[in-house]
């Protein structure tokens, strides 16, 4: 049997194709000997065997160990890459590189700011989307709500009792845990701090498997009413404001003058749901609390059981919610609930706006592609005699398309490691994308994740735009560029890939373009709701009364009228008034009235946020009047209780009716509490959200709410008369002349209120305009580039036509419509992209249609009017030839 | 310092069997009972420091045996030194080291 048929006997043998696979990785100079041997010894070793009569798998199987230890070979052997081809192409191309260094580095500068763009998004979405809360097995936890759309909320806090039944019935969950925010003044070791608190269950921590830094966290004990106080803290407050004392465990600390004791602190980067957390503390609630069915303001989180799955939790909980539904008709009736994994909780509304930024930096990506693939293309041509020269020295087509492939190869490579450089550069803004819920914990950095994309990327985009001109480039005529006076040649190829070129980057930068128009309208809009508030002239500052120190209405009331008392009569304020909240900064604090002589539906529940004020915060915040009158000195805890409504609660409940004297009571219909007479119907002013439609809202005089004691007022508006934060010291002198030991926090602009709101919305807003001012440059640097080229090749031309009685308008013309053609084929290119791709964006889009026909046409007139500039200077540089040079030349 | 006094124990012990007639890296591999992913970068370094070199096969007598040309591996002047100072240095060495045989036999079963 010869070798031969052996061979074919066999198609198929491991060991052989495994030297045929390592071996691409040995330097190509050594690797035909490397797979000779190889091979030769595998097979003499077969046919021994086989001889033998003794090719068993065992003996196979040794041969397959045999052919895997070659790759330790084959790793051995990298040390002669160094005088490989490939580093030779390497070493040569960094020699071409660096003696166009005009060339190199526009390149360069255009691969790093698209490479960047790419990298800093993609730590971005790679921190945001795709890393799991630092929590054990996050997979499992999940969030569980109440959904009350019949109410306008759809994810609402769900109430004490409710919790309670999920808890004690459900059959999927191992451990359940709720959560409620709570503010404390933080007194005693230095100045008094106002902080944001949660209170948690017992089972909290446990749940979320996260340990503490520092001493314990709660067991079952503390988390009843009557233990004595205890308290875990942030790592931010334990460093901020102890300094971080590792004997803190078990000193006393002040909070609403109340002593707790500190039992453990949390390690740095925990956070659940909220950052700006700064304690914990048990949730020690009574039974009367946990029967709670009315007040709605937990938040429950779960851990599922290991063999359950979301659907069936989902469906376990609607159940328990429609028992709940059937035995409390009246605070139940139409309620339901909903589990939601807490990775897309924490996530929020933030993946269709990274999305959005994909696209973008991809679109970015890609005209820079476009762009450095023109410039190649052109040089290209400039070096026709030099890869003629070496193609007739015997270098193969391939050879030379690789020597080319490496030299875009070189190029990306180190544009994408000044890219790396941009995008660490730019993470300090790109940290206001991130959402509250991970702030703490998500973090921005250049891993080996990030490493590997951004190589990744790098070798693709030097594929893609290195690969047509180095093809192209190969496909020289020999004759004609060898010839002595050959001009160089351009190939009709060449050409049309370069119009394709400037086409494709025009068309994409439109997209870019009338994106981040749709977007800056849309920001514009929602800041422009609040324009007749004029908040970039008043002040809020909070002011949030201990609940332990103000227990009576009467102390409360005196302290609002003192403050507001002494803050109007400071100069330069031109009014001040409190209110329970500002718009925005609360979005919730509703609570439900009845209305005189309308008894509810059975589990209809009307509901309204619910605001007491002053009677100038109207005036001071800029509130217009639609009917009626303001409150007045006079409406005080003598007078009959008055109310004043929203535009949408008068809407909402007295329908096509006159509101004015119209009376309704908090509570029940039933309850003890006095009817409230509507006196006035002011302006909407959207309080949920920038791009929340406002919810009905009702405004009582302090003076006149006894109950509702966590309603009471807590932010001061101050109208000011010049430059609002020059107020802040007097105001808090102020303050502290009526009570030494009010903490005054939030002191902030109403500007600045705002400005956080829309931050995540601005911040992708500016990137998005950002990338879209990029590819408009890269583009119009683009067009200019291409048709410079095509003037310096057409020198001559431009020459005998001249000569032949060309006026220089002709000639203008000339290359004017050349250029522009290119640029409206790709305008209308883009017109169409962009129309089905902003899309997409709708659901970002606020006052402004995805299509808008303004914006479309309005951007592709800019971009066309950049294109012309952008042909013009080539197109008068065609005019200036000197037809008697140009034919010498010729 | 020469290379020589700091030869490591495999590469003494595949240079002494090299020296007992074995030749090839997969006869080596039986010889010492070493891995294929240690021998040949032993190989390669003795060839780069000069203790051995290698050759291939004439074609004529691996076309008689019906198979690719093999590649072999001989002792130079240096390596044999080499591998005597070894001997002294690594006295298990000669224990260990394989009889002289001109081919490896495995067993019939």
């Amino acid at each position: 049997m010869s070798f031969l048929n052996r061979a074919a006997g066999k198609p198929f043998r491991l060991h052989l194709w495994l030297i045929r696979a390592i071996g691409v990785i040995v330097p190509g100079r050594l690797r035909r000997d490397w797979r000779g041997e190889w091979e030769a010894e595998l097979r003499a070793r077969e046919a021994m065997l086989e001889e033998w009569n003794r090719l068993d798998w065992r003996t196979k199987t040794d041969l397959l160990r045999r052919s895997v230890g070659a790759f330790w070979d084959a790793l051995w052997l990298q040390s002669y890459r160094w005088e490989d081809e490939m580093i030779q192409d390497i070493r040569y191309s960094i020699r071409t590189l660096a003696a166009k260094p005009g060339f190199t580095s526009v390149a360069l500068l255009t691969i790093a700011l698209g490479i960047g763009a790419n990298t800093a998004i993609f730590s971005l979405v790679n921190a945001v989307l795709f890393s799991p809360p630092p929590f054990s097995e996050p997979e499992r936890l999940v969030m569980v709500w109440e959904d009350a759309s019949f109410a306008g909320f759809s994810r609402n806090t769900p109430a004490p009792a409710n919790y309670s039944d999920w808890k004690t019935q459900n059959q999927v969950f191992t451990d359940m845990a709720a959560v409620s925010s709570q503010g404390f003044n933080l007194t005693g070791d230095g100045e008094p701090e106002k902080v944001e608190a949660y209170r948690v269950t017992a089972r909290f921590f446990p749940l979320l498997g996260v340990n503490p830094a520092l001493g314990r966290v709660f067991n079952a004990d503390d988390d009843r009413p009557e233990a004595a106080r205890t308290v875990v803290l942030s790592y931010g407050l334990w460093q901020s404001r102890y300094g971080g004392d590792r004997d803190i465990a078990g000193r006393a600390i002040l909070l609403n003058g109340e002593k707790h004791t500190v039992i453990g602190v949390m390690p740095a980067g925990f956070q659940f749901l909220e950052s700006h957390i700064k304690l914990w503390v048990p949730f020690a609630a009574t039974a009367e609390e946990m029967a709670q069915r009315n007040s709605h303001y937990l938040h429950v989180i779960a851990r599922l059981k290991p063999d359950v799955a979301l659907p069936q939790a989902q469906s376990d909980i609607a159940a328990i919610q429609e028992r709940i539904a059937r035995d409390y008709p009246n605070e139940a009736g139409r309620l339901k609930a909903f589990v939601v994994p807490l990775s897309e909780e924490l996530v929020g509304e933030t993946e269709r706006p990274l999305l959005v930024l994909i696209v973008a930096v991809g679109f970015v990506l890609l005209i820079a592609c476009a762009n450095i693939a023109s410039l190649l293309l052109a040089r290209a041509i400039g070096r026709t005699r030099e890869i003629a020269v070496r193609s007739a020295l015997g270098a193969a087509r391939g050879r030379i398309i690789r020597q080319l492939l490496t030299e875009s190869a070189v190029l990306s490579v180190a544009g994408g490691a000044l890219g790396l450089l941009l995008a660490t550069q730019s993470f300090a803004f790109l940290r206001r994308l991130i959402p509250d819920g991970m702030k703490l914990s998500a973090n921005l950095k250049i891993d080996s994740e990030t490493l590997l994309f951004t190589l990744g990327v790098s070798l693709v985009t030097a594929a893609v735009f290195g690969l047509a001109p180095a093809i192209q480039a190969s496909r020289v005529d020999l004759n004609e560029a060898l010839k002595q006076s050959g001009r160089a040649g351009v190939s009709a190829g060449n050409r049309r890939l370069q119009s394709a070129m400037v086409v494709a980057q025009m068309a994409l930068a439109l997209v870019l373009l009338i994106s981040a128009g749709l977007l800056i309208q849309t920001v514009m809009k929602l800041r422009g709701q609040y324009d007749d508030l004029r908040p970039e002239s008043l002040l809020t500052v909070r002011t949030r009364l201990s609940e332990n120190k103000y227990v009576e209405h009467a102390r409360r009331a005196a302290f609002y009228d003192q403050a507001i008392g002494r803050v109007q009569s400071l100069p330069g304020v031109v009014s001040a008034g409190y209110t329970t909240s500002v718009p925005l900064e609360w979005k919730g604090g509703s609570t439900g009235f009845a209305i005189e002589g309308r008894p509810p539906q059975p589990g209809e529940v009307n509901d309204a946020l619910h605001r007491q004020i002053s009677a100038d915060y109207f005036r001071a915040m800029g509130i217009a009047l639609k009917d009626g009158r303001y409150f007045e000195e006079t409406d005080t805890n003598q007078s009959t209780p008055v109310a004043v409504i929203n535009e949408t609660m008068a809407r909402q409940f007295w329908p096509n009716e006159n509101v004015l004297g119209k009376r309704f009571k908090l509570g029940r219909a039933d309850s003890q509490r006095p009817w409230m007479t509507i006196v006035g119907v002011v302006a909407d002013v959207r309080q949920m959200g920038v791009d929340r439609a406002a919810k009905a809202e009702m405004y009582f005089p302090y003076q006149q709410i006894t109950s509702h004691s966590f309603l009471t007022p807590r932010d001061l508006v101050i109208r000011a008369a010049g430059d609002p934060m020059s107020l802040v010291s007097a105001v808090r002198e102020a303050i502290h002349a009526v009570d030494p030991d009010q903490p005054v926090s939030n002191i902030r602009t109403m500007e600045e209120v705002l400005g956080e709101e829309m931050a995540g919305r601005r911040t992708g807003m500016t990137l998005l305009a950002v990338f879209a001012g990029l590819a408009l440059l890269l583009a119009g640097v683009g067009i200019y580039g291409v048709l410079s080229y095509f003037v310096t090749q057409h020198t001559s031309e431009i020459g005998v036509r001249m000569a032949l009685g060309a006026e220089r308008g002709d000639i203008l013309k000339m290359i004017l419509k050349k250029g522009m053609s290119l640029a409206l084929v790709g305008v209308s290119i883009g017109l169409a992209g962009a129309f089905s791709l902003t899309r997409l964006m709708a659901s970002l889009l606020y006052g402004v249609e995805a299509s808008d026909p303004l914006t479309f046409a309005g951007v592709a007139m800019m971009l066309a009017m950049i294109a012309a500039v952008s042909c013009y200077i080539p197109a008068w540089r065609a005019t200036r030839v000197d037809p008697m040079s140009a034919l010498r030349y010729e | 310092m020469s290379p020589k006094s700091y030869i490591s124990y495999t590469a003494a012990v595949i240079l002494q069997t090299l020296a007992n007639g074995y030749r090839h890296g997969f006869d080596i591999m039986d010889a010492t009972g070493l891995p294929s992913g240690t021998v040949y970068p032993a190989l390669r370094r003795l060839e780069e420091a000069g203790f051995v070199e290698s050759r291939w096969e004439k074609e004529i007598v691996a076309r008689r045996e019906q198979r690719p040309p093999r590649k072999y591996y001989d002792l130079t002047e240096e390596g044999k030194e080499a591998m005597e100072e070894a001997v002294r240095r690594y006295r298990l060495l000669a224990q260990s080291a394989p009889t002289p045989i001109r081919k490896p036999k495995p067993e019939r079963s």
